[in-house]
């Protein structure tokens, strides 16, 4: 059972592997993807706690060794690699930490899609919204990244992205709980622009303090904050089959103890 | 509906002759096709469904609806776009046993985009208007199981009498004349599956018995032309008796057709939609054959019927490349679930991919003289396209879940047909409770059989219970949280999910719940569990002004199912996703 971390820690990553076997989710009522997140990390950690801790400098990676992020297919071009990466307040260092680790599990491979879900102090502030987009576009550019859109944004934030960016986005996503009422300006802009405009079922704040305490007790979670979270789906082309899924996260010491 | 081959039909005693012919030669050729094929990868998905209709024709003036036996003249009318120009049309229109009936499809599979499931209402509602269109004034289209005077004197315009000595048939209650005229296969197949069983069919349902129901309850048979009095002897007491392939063929279905992408997928949702059948007769064939243990078993269980229907074309064959005779066996095998391997790669045109077929037939537990045998998943299926639609697109994304998720939902073949029975009672929607997999999360297991399953609802079983099961309709909505659906297609898909869910829980009625308030409380039914034809013109008025929307009914429909269903797929998405064939 895990409780806590070294003192000496400031900045643990957590990798769950592919969630879809994980035979609790297929039993249980299905939980919300907070919920999916925290037990899926849980397995993880205790895992991690039960063989013993390996902790020497200041920087944790821990993930399950056996199980693949990326089932193991004959055919690579039969894929389909989507992500999704929220930041917080972490800016672009955090962004682009979050991306690279996504490529080091996909080996060779480049990301299809990847959706970018800023909750900063001001999400709707623009300039920091494209200081992050300008990251997503690099690598675009060094194809790593074929297609990069965004989530929850005003119509007109979105709008204002589109103008101002080199590599326009491809994607907009939106909460499932607005797809039959969405503003007709965003609908239509879309149209107009071929931008696709997908839903997601994820809540604001993916891992909001409640669930951090969950997740690492009462004490752990006052030391540290989110400082990205991303999300690996694979899927098999056309076949409406999603082979994997599976979350990564990283979290900082806010203030030493 | 099956193979279609035209030729000239072999009467029954010669059908007879070449039984065993047909049956030796038909698993060859399933060998065959199955080693050819079983290595196949890489087919993408592709899924549609077939709807078929029944053409009912009003007399508003005497108040008296019957099933239209305009099919033949219909069909080819709306057969005319398909001969001049037959790969862009948007539907294609089939012959179905019943000279009432129609089967629509659409004129092309749909792909393996979520997007597809948002055309698929716009597709039928495009099919029905298509076929309304060359109806006659008074007729209308409906996608009821059963007609509700099926067999009833009077019940087809033109009305004929039923030659109860005579013709394919020989039924107390249905002419010949309402059995499709235009291909000699539904008529050969009527005459030689009577002759097969030795004797007419016989179905027994209980009838409703309501508070003036004749008790016991007895059809006048005799009077009825039962000279022989064999009818009266396979006839039970307190039950609707018939006695032709009419009263099941005669029925409208709901199908479903999907692709596998290999055959191992294929058999995969083929085991989980539904266990396979008992061992049978050519099993030892099959397996040293190497085909495995339960593959072997169901095409084993296929073969123990006599083909019913032969062509004398079709006779002598070429093993290693017909499959007619695999093909004859299979198609007049009607169950619930059919695996269904590719039809065999004659060289110009490409083989058809590998397709699991899932029929699912409209399930009404219909009140009075006149139902149906069905059977299949244990709902009570609608005649309104909206939960046609619903119940298609569920079944398919049911069929991603299990795929994606590796759900094991096997329970063993007593407990499955513990539940036919069960799903056949009277609303057993909301009060009876089915065998269903405790741990749908284990491979299998070694545990006894009796403790893999455990009895539930058929809320809890779509909408979750707590601690146990999560709820089909929980997981396909987290199997959704993980795909890319665009906006429209993300909000048709929940009402669709939403209709289902509410019918499950029990707040919407079912159309045989629907169906059997309306007749109970009808001024001119008189407790006697018999549906008049006043009551029937009545009943069938409604459920078009129903369907029409000129009449609301939220207590079956729900309140609001405003989908956002398109023709075409939305260009952004198909530019990016290419899955188009």
């Amino acid at each position: 059972m895990f409780t806590k971390f070294p003192s000496s820690l400031s900045k643990i990553c957590i990798r769950t592997g592919n969630v879809l076997n994980n035979n609790n989710f297929k039993q249980k009522a299905v939980q919300n993807p907070t919920e999916e997140l925290v037990e899926s990390v849980r397995v993880v950690l205790d895992r991690w706690a039960a063989e013993g801790v390996d902790a020497s400098g200041d920087h944790l990676e821990v993930h399950v060794k056996d199980e693949s992020d990326v089932p193991p297919e004959d055919d690579v071009s039969e894929l389909r690699f989507s992500a999704k990466v929220y930041v917080t307040d972490g800016g672009p260092p955090a962004l682009t930490e979050a991306i690279d680790k996504l490529l080091v599990i996909l080996g060779g491979s480049h990301v299809d899609s990847l959706v970018l879900s800023y909750d900063g102090e001001d999400s709707e502030n623009l300039p920091k919204l494209m200081e992050l987009w300008t990251v997503l576009q690099d690598y675009v550019t060094a194809n790593k990244i074929a297609q990069i859109g965004v989530a929850d944004v005003e119509t007109e934030t979105f709008v204002k992205l589109y103008e101002m960016s080199t590599i326009k986005p491809a994607i907009v996503q939106i909460s499932l709980a607005t797809c039959c009422v969405v503003p007709p300006p965003l609908q239509e802009f879309t149209n107009k622009n071929d931008v696709q405009l997908l839903t997601h079922n994820d809540p604001k704040h993916v891992l909001p303090s409640e669930a951090m305490v969950n997740l690492f007790g009462d004490e752990e979670a006052r030391s540290f904050k989110l400082l990205w979270m991303s999300r690996l789906l694979v899927h098999i082309k056309c076949r409406g089959v999603l082979a994997s899924k599976s979350h990564l996260i990283c979290i900082q010491r806010s203030q030493l103890t | 509906m099956g193979l279609l081959s035209e030729g000239s039909p072999l009467s029954w005693e010669k059908t007879k002759e070449l039984a065993d012919h047909v049956r030796k030669h038909g698993v060859i050729q399933f060998i065959n096709l199955y080693h050819r094929l079983k290595n196949r990868e890489g087919d993408v998905l592709k899924w549609g469904d077939e709807v078929e209709y029944i053409i009912v024709t009003f007399d508003h003036e005497k108040k008296v609806a019957q099933v239209s036996l305009r099919a033949p003249e219909v069909l080819s009318t709306l057969q005319e776009k398909e001969l001049r120009d037959p790969n862009n049309v948007k539907s294609l229109w089939r012959p179905e046993y019943g000279a009432y009936m129609i089967e629509g499809t659409p004129g092309k599979p749909y792909g393996g985009l979520l997007a597809h499931f948002n055309i698929v209402e716009a597709n039928m509602r495009m099919r029905r208007q298509e076929a309304t269109h060359v109806l006659q004034g008074n007729e209308v289209l409906f996608s009821l199981t059963a007609f509700p005077r099926l067999g009833c004197p009077n019940f087809s315009s033109p009305s004929y009498k039923p030659t109860p000595s005579s013709g394919a048939s020989c039924s107390l209650f249905i002419p010949d004349e309402t059995i499709f005229p235009g291909h000699p296969r539904f008529k050969t197949l009527t005459r030689n599956i009577r002759l097969r069983r030795g004797e007419k069919v016989a179905i027994n349902l209980p009838v409703f018995k309501d508070k003036k129901t004749q008790s016991p309850f007895r059809d006048d048979l005799r009077a009825l032309g039962d000279a022989s009095g064999d009818s009266n002897g396979a006839a039970l007491p307190d039950h609707v008796y018939m006695d032709a392939m009419g009263f099941g063929m005669g029925c409208c279905c709901l199908q479903l057709t999907f692709q596998a992408c290999n055959i191992r997928e294929a058999r995969i949702l083929y085991d989980q939609l539904t266990p396979l059948c008992p061992i049978m007769a050519v099993y030892a064939q099959l397996r040293a054959a190497d085909i495995d243990h339960l593959l072997a078993q169901h095409v084993a269980h296929l073969f123990v019927r006599d083909s019913v229907s032969l062509f004398s074309e079709k006779v002598d064959q070429d093993d290693h490349n017909d499959t007619d005779h695999f093909e004859n066996i299979q198609s007049t095998n009607w169950q619930t679930m059919r695996f269904k391997p590719p039809s065999p790669p004659p060289p110009p045109p490409p083989p058809s991919p590998l397709l699991t077929r899932v029929i699912l037939s409209y399930n009404i537990n219909l009140l009075i003289p006149i139902s149906k045998v069905s059977h299949s998943l244990p709902f009570t299926f609608l005649p309104f396209t909206s939960h046609s639609i619903a119940i298609v697109c569920f079944v398919v994304l049911l069929t991603r879940v299990i795929l994606s998720y590796n759900i094991n939902l096997l329970i063993p073949i007593s407990k499955v047909d513990e539940n036919m029975v069960r799903a056949q009672k009277r609303n057993a929607v909301n009060t009876e409770r089915f065998w269903f997999r405790k741990d749908v999360g284990h491979e299998s297991s070694s545990e006894s059989p009796s403790d893999v399953c455990t009895l539930m609802t058929i809320n809890e079983i779509i909408n979750g219970k707590e601690g146990v099961f999560p709820g089909l309709i929980p997981l396909i909505n987290n199997y959704l949280g993980g795909m890319d659906v665009d906006a429209d297609t993300h909000c048709t898909i929940q009402q669709y999910l939403k209709l289902i869910a509410r019918r499950a829980s029990g707040e919407l009625l079912t159309t045989a719940s629907w169906i059997r308030r309306f007749v109970q409380s009808h001024p001119a039914y008189n407790e006697d569990s018999i549906v008049n034809e006043r009551i029937n013109y009545d009943l069938l008025a409604q459920a078009d002004r129903i369907q029409k929307g000129e009449v609301t009914c939220p207590e079956l429909l729900g309140h609001c199912i405003i989908s956002k269903t398109h023709e075409t797929i939305p260009k952004a998405v198909s530019k990016n996703y290419d899955c188009t064939d």
